[in-house]
């Protein structure tokens, strides 16, 4: 909980400094987090909030990359198990488990993320666009390619994660295929 | 309207409520005037304060036309007050149909909008305003009266003047504006001199046209343009209108002058067969017989050559027409009283006229003006709607589709329609021949108390049943929503105070400080629960307000039907959600008219029955627990189980063997489309509209159950949900996950044992008393079965899984109207309120799932849609394709 709240405090100043800063400093903030070994990166405005995991309902013959809902102040979440839009391995609850809320185009909904590395600032000279042609399909939510360090860590936008859950079928049909 | 949207509504608020004081002072007044009373003063003010508001209302709306009309009801008023006057029978009968129009005109959405239900009600304005006595002379100038056959009382036309009358009498209005259009003076000289004319005569008629005559031009322009833009396209079409229209003309379409001359010389020759009661004199004979008589020398009038764009256009027009006038006649006949259905038919008939004339093509024409006219007398209620009519009527639009059909392969439209005209005249006739039977048991038979009975036994009249209406204040609705979502978190709060509490309690926290904690959250709870109780009673409006009405149908049903039926209306106080109230309108008026049209039988019938010669319908609401129940209930003849029985086996919904008990028999005339297929008593269509009965109180979460006793009667009952927004639910659990079943759903829970199960191949059933259940895992038909595979992040499971095998099986049977179905689960967790809430867009409309609702420890529970569970195939396939549980 603490740990937590230090994050949320750590958003909140970040958010603070990136209004005052804004003049002189053109770039944008990014969350960094873990799926599976995979590092990402999705923008800071984007996110409304960050939670531990509650207690996550199943929803039976829902889509399969929803994992169920949960409740957020009295809200019905649903939460996007974002292992199975990329394809990775199934992922167990850890402690370093989080929910982000974020709510592109006012449907909210949450995605579940392994871990929190860190936020960045990156200016805009340090993304390039996605190379869509190169990416598989599961990997067309990512809208560009941070290239800031070592490792070329892709953005994830969630306008496109949402246009994506919508496209794909219903678990039934997952299945059956 | 340059009036904002929240100000609309604000408006529209108020004057529904004014409308439902309307109805209920006319109540009073029509129970004083059955009593053989004469109004008080006291109701007469009442009346006129109420119109005095709607009409300042209108004023603020920017509606001049409600605002006159309103005023010619108050001048009535006026008079009435100052003792000029006095209200019978018949001014009830017009403040009647002003009132639905009101109605109609402030609930409905775009009613401000519908200038059909505007002139009507500026039409019988003007009746109440000169009193019961029909006066020719109307009271406002320019008054868009409306153009019907009631025009009584005026002086004969000399034969010049008839017939440039005439030449106007067929004619669409926009030929009319048209003119005007052509800006030329001479035209304005005529519309004028005819416009005088018609004032002289005092012609109820005259207002459309000398309107037209007086508008000033670019407001004409304005609203015809797409006519107009049309019209001047085909001068053609004006050299088929005859005189005085062909003058417009001029020296360079003479070739066509003579051809319009036979039309002029022929077209008065059919009018005035058909129309002469619109003008000279009144007789009750069928038109359509007069008109067949001269049809056969006004068919084949003109030929001239129609712009075949012209034709296409209208061939495509009409033929959607055509569409939406069957599906007009169809609701018509399941419907005899759907005024609204008439006036579309009425419209599109008319519409297909004008422009078939104008096109030149007499047969649709004459077509289509016979079948106006008959139309226009059911619109005046002079002609009541029956199968042999609607049959005939019917034939006639499929003459006019042949019609339409010989016109596109490029044939001459015409067939002989002598044989239709017969044919419609004697099923016209046939109603008229029952008519004075009618119109005589109408007069001993008005009589139709309304008595609203409380559940106490006391008597209340219907005196001003609003009038309290101070000390209150108008909620927006969804304020009030808000609020209950947020009293529905402070509950979930609650609980969660309350597993604090016990936490602090058994962590050993200090005596004192836990005995202080655990007094507050009892208080706070206590506090909560009067807080939802009060929120909860804010939404609720008595189920009586939707009764009122009902009197009004009963009154004008029984009347039509000349049956003499009383209402009696019990627990009108018992309190309903507002939604609830307002959706129940419907499916009730449904049954009522069943009930009066197919249950109850002719007062002779019922004498010779040895019943009471008033048949009685018993209204009444009761809360039992949480559900609020409506019944319908009347001492008619019954259903005919055998009648029903016979035919659900020849329509296929159930088998020759089967052994049904008679209540789930009854039931099956909610089956879709099973009304429509035969008739279930000799009167057409018993259960008529069942199937939106049924589908409109599931769409309120609740059920309708049928029992009758053939010779005594028809009950309904109607269960609903006291509220939408907190359903008291059964929680089961399964799998580890628990749902919420909507109590209303829920018939009861049961525990047996595996080796009761009956098997017949894959499917499993169970006896319960005299019943056979289907039985499926819950598991299977919500497809939990691979939960493991796809629940990834699932929290860790607190209970240990099932896995000793159970001796004993629980399933709860659920039930929607007549059908039950057994569900397995693994555990019943009892019974809590809950409030559903939607699961968000990106889940969607989620099959078999009504919504969730958050538990008390912040879970969330999905709830089941027990209708759709039921109805699905996957529940057919849980039933007979999966395999038996493991359990036995």
């Amino acid at each position: 909980m603490l740990e937590e709240l230090r994050r949320q405090l750590e958003i909140k100043l970040a958010t603070q400094a990136n209004e005052e800063q804004a003049p002189i400093f053109a770039g944008k903030q990014f969350l960094i987090f873990k799926v599976a070994d995979q590092e990402l990166l999705i923008a800071v405005d984007d996110v409304r909030e960050i939670v531990m995991p509650p207690p996550i309902t199943f929803v039976p013959r829902a889509k399969k990359e929803l994992e169920g809902v949960f409740a957020l102040r009295g809200e019905i979440m649903p939460v996007v198990n974002l292992r199975r839009l990329l394809g990775f391995s199934q992922g167990t609850l850890s402690s370093t488990t989080r929910c982000l809320v974020v709510s592109p185009s006012g449907d909210n909904f949450a995605i579940i993320v392994d871990e929190l590395t860190e936020f960045v600032w990156l200016v805009d000279d340090e993304i390039d666009s996605a190379a869509q042609e190169y990416l598989s399909d599961d990997f067309c939510i990512v809208s560009g390619v941070a290239k800031n360090s070592g490792t070329v860590r892709p953005v994830v936008d969630v306008k496109l994660v949402l246009q994506l859950v919508f496209e794909r079928g219903h678990l039934d049909e997952q299945v059956a295929n | 309207m340059e009036l904002s949207q929240d100000m609309m509504n604000e408006l529209k608020a108020e004057s529904v409520e004014l409308v439902e004081r309307f109805t209920g002072t006319w109540m009073t007044i029509n129970a004083l005037l059955e009593q053989g009373r004469t109004v008080g003063r006291a109701e007469i003010d009442e009346l006129f304060r109420i119109l005095h508001s709607l009409k300042g209302l209108s004023e603020i709306a920017e509606l001049p036309r409600l605002v006159s009309a309103l005023h010619l009801l108050e001048d009535r008023l006026t008079d009435v007050r100052a003792g000029k006057s006095s209200i019978d029978n018949k001014d009830l009968e017009t403040l009647a149909e002003c009132q639905l129009l009101l109605e109609k005109i402030f609930v409905s959405d775009g009613g401000f909008e519908n200038d059909s239900l505007m002139t009507e009600l500026e039409y019988q304005a003007q009746v109440f305003c000169v009193g019961g006595a029909f006066v020719a002379t109307p009271q406002v100038q320019g008054f868009g009266s409306r153009d019907g056959e009631n025009v009584p009382q005026c002086n004969p036309l000399s034969s010049d003047e008839r017939e440039l009358w005439e030449s106007f009498l067929t004619r669409p209005e926009f030929i009319y504006s048209f003119v005007c259009d052509q800006n030329n003076s001479e035209v304005r000289d005529r519309i004028n001199s005819i416009g005088s004319i018609l004032i002289d005569r005092q012609h109820q008629k005259k207002s459309l046209f000398v309107f037209a005559a007086e508008l000033d031009q670019a407001l004409i322009e304005q609203i015809v343009e797409g006519e107009v833009r049309l019209l001047q396209k085909v001068i053609s079409a004006l050299a088929s209108l005859g005189a005085p229209w062909t003058g417009l003309l001029g020296e360079k379409h003479e070739s066509f002058i003579p051809a319009v001359k036979e039309v002029a010389a022929q077209m008065p020759a059919a009018i005035q067969s058909h129309q002469p009661e619109n003008l000279v004199s009144i007789e009750e004979t069928s038109p359509s017989a007069e008109a067949a008589a001269s049809i056969s020398h006004s068919f084949d009038v003109v030929e001239n050559e129609a712009d075949p764009e012209m034709v296409a256009d209208f061939l495509n027009n009409a033929d959607e027409l055509l569409e939406s006038l069957t599906q007009a006649m169809l609701m018509l006949e399941n419907n005899p009283d759907d005024r609204a259905s008439v006036e579309e038919i009425f419209r599109a008939a008319h519409t297909i006229k004008g422009t078939a004339g104008m096109l030149g093509f007499g047969c649709i024409e004459q077509l289509c003006h016979v079948i106006e006219n008959t139309f226009d007398r059911i619109r005046k209620n002079q002609l009541s709607v029956s199968a042999p009519l609607i049959d005939s009527l019917l034939i006639g639009w499929d003459l006019v589709r042949n019609l339409f059909s010989l016109l596109r392969s490029g044939k001459k439209p015409q067939i002989p329609l002598e044989e239709f005209f017969q044919r419609l005249s004697a099923s016209e006739r046939g109603e008229m021949i029952a008519e004075p039977q009618i119109a005589q048991t109408r007069s001993d038979s008005i009589n139709i108390a309304a008595s609203i009975e409380t559940s106490s036994g006391k008597t209340i009249k219907t005196e001003a049943p609003k009038s309290d209406s101070q000390g209150t204040i108008r909620v927006d609705l969804k304020r009030l929503d808000s609020l209950v979502n947020l009293v529905g978190e402070l509950v979930i709060d609650r609980t969660r105070f309350a597993r604090i509490e016990e936490a602090m309690r058994l962590r050993g926290a200090s005596a004192d400080l836990s005995h202080q904690m655990a007094e507050s959250v009892l208080l706070f709870g206590r506090h909560m629960n009067e807080v939802q109780n009060i929120i909860m009673k804010v939404r609720m409006v008595p189920v009586g307000n939707a009764f009122y009405k009902f009197s009004r149908v009963v009154r004008d049903l029984s009347r039509q039907c000349g049956k003499e039926v009383e209402l009696v209306v019990h627990g009108g106080e018992t309190e309903l959600d507002k939604t609830l109230v307002e959706e129940i309108g419907d499916p009730l008026v449904h049954l009522i008219r069943n009930s009066i049209d197919h249950g109850i039988e002719e007062p002779e019938q019922r004498e010779a029955n040895g019943k009471t010669r008033k048949g009685q319908i018993r209204l009444s609401a009761s809360q039992q627990g949480n559900l609020i129940v409506i019944c319908v209930e009347d001492d008619g003849k019954g259903l005919d189980v055998e009648r029903i029985r016979a035919k659900a086996i020849r329509n296929g919904i159930i088998k020759e063997n089967e052994n049904i008990p008679p209540k789930d028999i009854f039931n099956l005339i909610f089956e879709p489309g099973f009304s429509t297929a035969e008739k279930v008593t000799n009167i057409s269509g018993r259960g008529v509209g069942m199937d939106v009965v049924k589908k409109n109180i599931q769409k309120l979460k609740g059920v309708v159950e049928l029992d009758s006793v053939q010779g005594k009667g028809t009950k309904t009952t109607i269960k609903l949900p006291i509220t939408l927004a907190i359903v008291p639910s059964l929680m089961v659990e399964v799998a580890g996950e628990s749902f919420a079943i909507p109590l209303v759903n829920v018939i009861e829970s049961i525990r047996i044992s595996a080796d009761e199960i009956q098997r017949m191949g894959t499917a499993q059933f169970v006896k319960l008393r005299d019943q056979v259940v289907p039985l499926a895992r819950f598991s299977d038909v919500m497809g939990l079965t691979n939960i493991e595979s796809n629940f990834w992040y699932r929290p860790t499971q607190t209970t240990p899984a099932l896995s000793r095998r159970r001796e004993r099986l629980v399933f709860v049977v659920v039930g929607i109207g007549h059908e039950r179905l057994g569900l397995v689960v693994d555990k019943l967790l009892g019974q809590q309120e809950i409030v559903i809430k939607p699961l968000g867009k990106l889940l969607g409309n989620h099959p078999g799932l009504a919504g969730g609702c958050v538990l008390g420890d912040g879970r969330v529970a999905l709830v089941i849609d027990v209708a759709d569970v039921a109805g699905s195939e996957s529940f057919q396939r849980g039933v007979y394709a999966r395999r038996a549980p493991q359990a036995t």
